[in-house]
């Protein structure tokens, strides 16, 4: 069963073409990683899925929910943490929590008991005192992460959610995605950093709009015959190119 | 419809106006400085009038005719002319505005029966003044001429019409009692306009609409989310406006409060589907604002009959006045205050119509944008 099926998905702004007839399909409990250079389409693709903006052909299928006429049902299962940090500067984290916990409609005592973990998990404790424009960045970052997982969505887009973060603070952000792959979520990740790629169990290479290679990390290594994925990205994206 | 969704919109909405005391202290301070101002400023009545007057002929008669014009307290003199060169020069100078000339003779002439002309000169580059205050000199240097007349007759009660002018509704032609009512109407449309315009369109200028949107709410909740809290503002600032008309500038409340409570509320509704249509429609906060006071502030000072009268505008100002908001209020807050009447059915219909229809419009233009992914970038 795919939780994601996305088939010849076009996105076009005026003349530019930013995501060309892609097909790809996302097993349930997988997470898969989309790997591609600043403009190469991903967000594109994720803000599609997402029901954020209207595709200009093709169909893709989220959570056996079609996303352009049934969007509303898409929105119930999906989370969704953005590129751009989205929440709201002048207010404390938990009352950014607190809103998506209503948005969500979780009823009283699963919000508390899901405010609760998150606050733990992510580290969130103690900053509750404060507006979140005052937090670094990597509170930010995991601010966003449990707001998107909160309502324990079946599908979970994160879009570059570890850019600007320090190592080891990656480093427990792959571990909270690994737990919520656990229980049950299926994650589709954007990122530029190749070794996270290896963390995926199934990745896609995007580059000009287009799917150009897939499988899972091994598979497309060999297909170039490289060691690390760093590698198999730069040759995959030149033979792609020339 | 999910309320849980809506009191998620709304409490953020009343935390975020809570952090921002300077926008809530503007929201609320700003209606009851301008109708303090305004009402103040804006006075038609005429007062102190500066006079020159030359008298060229010194006697008894004409110093009754002068005493007469100045006996109230519209005219002050403030020259004593001497020569026709310093009527000009006194305009130029501004050292009064209206000059009244008394000919040599003019006691003479009077005894003869004869007819006596007297020069009276208005400066006219404020024409409306110039109007009134030709009026009130010519009015009385009529009652002097008149009773000049029967005392020379002997005969006090020689049969004239006599007009018994009774002024309704605003027994002393006060402005403020004019005026209070219009501004009323003008600060709250304004004010509503412009905390609602923000609305959205700062959500989409700082990329919060974004998230926000991939959450299952719908646009009917969104909007009656960000209304509430709104609501509740504008209903204080309503208060506070309508208390100040009352016992600050003394604008009697004949009618009912509770109809003009009923009235006001569908007023601020329209107010505040204008700032939410703006809103819509715009994509950063700076614009919003621009828009909501342009929409709001010329249009309502100048076509709905605040100062100037509807029924002197030429017929196209007056059929675009029909779309302004306010010249429906200002019809409805002078009727219950002044004149004591709560039953306004064509203009509540009118106004009620307004807030349906800019809300709808702008619920369902928000929905379009939604559905097509237009409200991000």
């Amino acid at each position: 069963m795919f939780a994601i099926e996305v088939h010849e998905l076009t996105k076009r702004f005026h003349q530019f073409i930013a995501v060309n007839q892609v097909t790809f399909a996302v097993r349930e409990k997988e997470i898969f990683g989309f790997l591609g250079a600043n403009g190469a389409g991903k967000t594109t693709v994720i803000r599609m899925l997402c029901g954020l903006l209207t595709p200009t052909s093709g169909t893709a299928k989220v959570s056996g929910y079609d996303i352009q006429h049934e969007v509303f049902q898409v929105k119930k299962n999906i989370g969704y943490m953005s590129q751009k940090f989205s929440l709201y500067e002048d207010l404390s984290p938990l009352q950014n929590i607190n809103l998506y916990a209503g948005l969500y409609r979780l009823s009283n005592s699963i919000r508390k008991e899901r405010i609760d973990f998150i606050s733990h998990r992510l580290q969130l404790i103690n900053t509750n005192s404060k507006r979140v424009k005052d937090l670094p960045v990597g509170y930010k970052q995991r601010l966003a992460l449990g707001c998107a997982i909160l309502h324990q969505p079946k599908i979970l887009f994160l879009d570059e959610p570890t850019s600007g973060v320090d190592p080891s603070a990656r480093q427990m952000f792959w571990d909270i995605i690994y737990e919520e792959a656990n229980y049950g979520t299926t994650i589709l990740v954007t990122t530029h950093y190749m070794e996270e790629a290896e963390y995926c169990s199934q990745v896609s290479i995007m580059d000009q709009g287009k799917i150009i290679a897939q499988g899972t990390p091994k598979e497309v290594k060999q297909l170039v015959h490289a060691k690390t994925m760093q590698d198999a990205f730069l040759k995959i994206v030149e033979k792609a190119r020339s | 419809m999910d309320f849980r969704s809506i009191f998620a919109i709304s409490h953020k909405e009343i935390l975020h106006i809570l952090r921002d005391k300077r926008t809530l202290f503007v929201a609320v301070a700003m209606p009851v400085m301008m109708l303090l101002l305004y009402g103040y400023a804006i006075d038609m009545d005429l007062k102190n009038i500066t006079v020159g007057i030359y008298d060229q002929d010194q006697s008894n008669h004409s110093r009754k005719l002068l005493e007469r014009v100045l006996a109230n307290q519209t005219f002050i003199q403030t020259a004593h002319l001497t020569h026709y060169n310093q009527i000009e020069q006194g305009f130029r100078t501004q050292t009064f505005r209206v000059a009244i000339i008394i000919p040599h003779q003019f006691a003479n002439s009077l005894a003869q029966k004869k007819q006596t002309p007297i020069q009276v000169i208005i400066d006219g580059s404020d024409a409306n003044s110039a109007n009134i205050i030709m009026n009130s000199i010519s009015a009385s240097i009529q009652s002097f001429s008149l009773e000049f007349f029967q005392t020379q007759l002997n005969t006090p009660n020689i049969p004239l019409i006599n007009i018994q002018s009774r002024i309704w509704f605003n027994e002393e032609l006060k402005s403020p009692i004019f005026i209070v009512p219009g501004l009323i109407a003008l600060f709250l449309v304004m004010v509503c306009a412009l905390l609602t315009s923000v609305a959205l369109a700062k959500e989409k200028e700082l990329g919060t609409l974004e998230q926000l949107l991939t959450t299952p709410i719908k646009a009917q909740e969104m909007m009656i989310g960000k209304l509430l809290p709104y609501t509740l503002i504008a209903s204080i600032d309503a208060t506070l406006v309508l208390l100040i008309g009352r016992y600050l500038f003394q604008v009697p409340l004949k009618g009912s409060v509770f109809a003009l409570v009923v009235y006001s509320a569908i007023y601020l509704l329209v107010a505040l589907g204008m700032g939410l249509m703006i809103s819509v429609l715009v994509k950063t906060q700076q614009l919003a604002l621009m828009s909501a006071l342009v929409a709001t502030l010329l249009p309502t000072l100048l076509l709905s009959g605040l100062i100037f009268p509807i029924s002197s505008m030429p017929k196209a100002l007056q059929v675009i006045s029909y779309i302004i908001p306010a010249r429906w209020y200002i019809e409805i807050v002078r009727g219950v205050m002044l004149k004591g009447i709560n039953w306004f059915p064509k203009n509540a219909f009118i106004l009620f119509s307004m807030a349906i229809l800019l809300i709808t419009m702008s619920t369902r233009k928000f929905h379009q944008q939604l559905k097509k992914g237009e409200l991000t970038t």
